[in-house]
């Protein structure tokens, strides 16, 4: 990324200088900047405060906790000089192209598989592309072969629909196997 | 998980195939209204071509399920109206199955009508000497959009792309 901060330091310099960032649950995390960035919530922050930005005294984060960061921050790091990634689809069906996932990515899923909602609602907050899509496909495998009822009992979901609407649905839906 | 935005639920379904989607209607009362909304928008599923039957009377089928028939069917009605969410990957046209006759532009003129929306197909097999203006406006009313046309001549593949795409 090469963006230059308002105040005009060059990012390189800049990326190397540590920001606090206060979680709801008032935790404060010392980040590098350059790590911090892979965010564009927080990049765009870091970007509009400019010279007023006071490292010290830290950006809050309102809408994420401090186990939920953390982990978000273990992806950052990770990927603070990754490239954009691409989300594709087939041009005819519209289905999105399965990214494929490194050894590392694959590892700090499965060590994180109980907070997958979690993490794609804070990357979507902190608008984290990379991690966004992937923790939704990561969500699509787990869904992908499994019955309603088996998904229901996976993410404890209430089967909420009377036996009427579910007939309704399969009347409907009529080329669908289930 | 009751309070993941529908735009999350909706991103992982686009990871996923229509028979997959559409069953993970039944999951609860919540995917099911996310889905619902968004059925125009997600992916296609997939028929792999039409078998027109022309005896005894004239009928469609798709993937075994009758999709037209002579007759008033509510599941036959229901299957050519989900057509929209539909693509099929090959449609052969031709000889017993001539554009010009009435039943043909019938079946067309229904299928387009039931389901709101002209035919997606992949790719379109035409085995008949028929003049190529006549294949282009048949094209236009009834199908969209077409990738690949298969014509019997290769002459006039050429001159029908041309004229296509003009």
């Amino acid at each position: 990324m090469a963006t230059e901060s308002a105040n005009g330091v060059s990012s390189p310099e800049l990326n190397e200088r540590d920001v606090v960032i206060t979680t709801n649950d008032n935790r404060n995390f010392t980040v590098k900047i350059g790590v911090a960035r892979v965010s564009k919530t927080i990049n765009n922050m870091i970007q509009d405060l400019g010279e007023s930005l006071d490292l010290s005294s830290g950006i809050p984060l309102p809408n994420v906790d401090g186990p939920i960061f953390e982990k978000v921050l273990e992806w950052c790091e990770e990927h603070k000089n990754a490239p954009e990634i691409k989300v594709e689809q087939d041009p005819h069906t519209r289905e999105r192209k399965w990214f494929t996932m490194t050894e590392w990515e694959e590892e700090y899923f499965r060590k994180f598989l109980s907070h997958l909602w979690d993490l794609a609602m804070a990357a979507n907050y902190l608008e984290i592309p990379s991690l966004y899509y992937y923790t939704c496909q990561k969500l699509a495998e787990r869904i992908k072969g499994r019955t309603p009822e088996q998904i229901r009992e996976m993410f404890g979901i209430e089967d909420d629909l009377t036996e009427e609407e579910k007939a309704e649905i399969r009347r409907t839906n009529v080329w669908c196997t289930y | 998980m009751d309070h993941t935005p529908s735009e999350i639920l909706l991103e992982l379904f686009f990871f996923l195939d229509r028979n997959e989607i559409e069953r993970n209607q039944l999951v609860c009362r919540r995917w099911n209204s996310t889905i619902h909304k968004s059925l125009l928008l997600m992916p296609y599923r997939k028929l792999k071509g039409f078998d027109i039957i022309t005896s005894p009377f004239y009928s469609v089928i798709a993937e075994g399920e009758v999709i037209f028939e002579v007759g008033d069917r509510e599941s036959v009605q229901r299957r050519a109206e989900s057509l929209k969410y539909c693509i099929i990957e090959e449609l052969k046209l031709g000889n017993s199955h001539d554009l010009r006759t009435k039943p043909i532009q019938e079946i067309f003129k229904s299928l387009v009508t039931s389901s709101g929306a002209k035919l997606r197909v992949l790719s379109l097999r035409y085995d008949c000497n028929e003049k190529s203006d006549f294949i282009k406006e048949f094209i236009m009313q009834y199908i969209s959009p077409v990738t690949e046309i298969h014509l019997p001549s290769s002459s006039l593949r050429t001159n029908f792309w041309k004229r296509f795409r003009n």
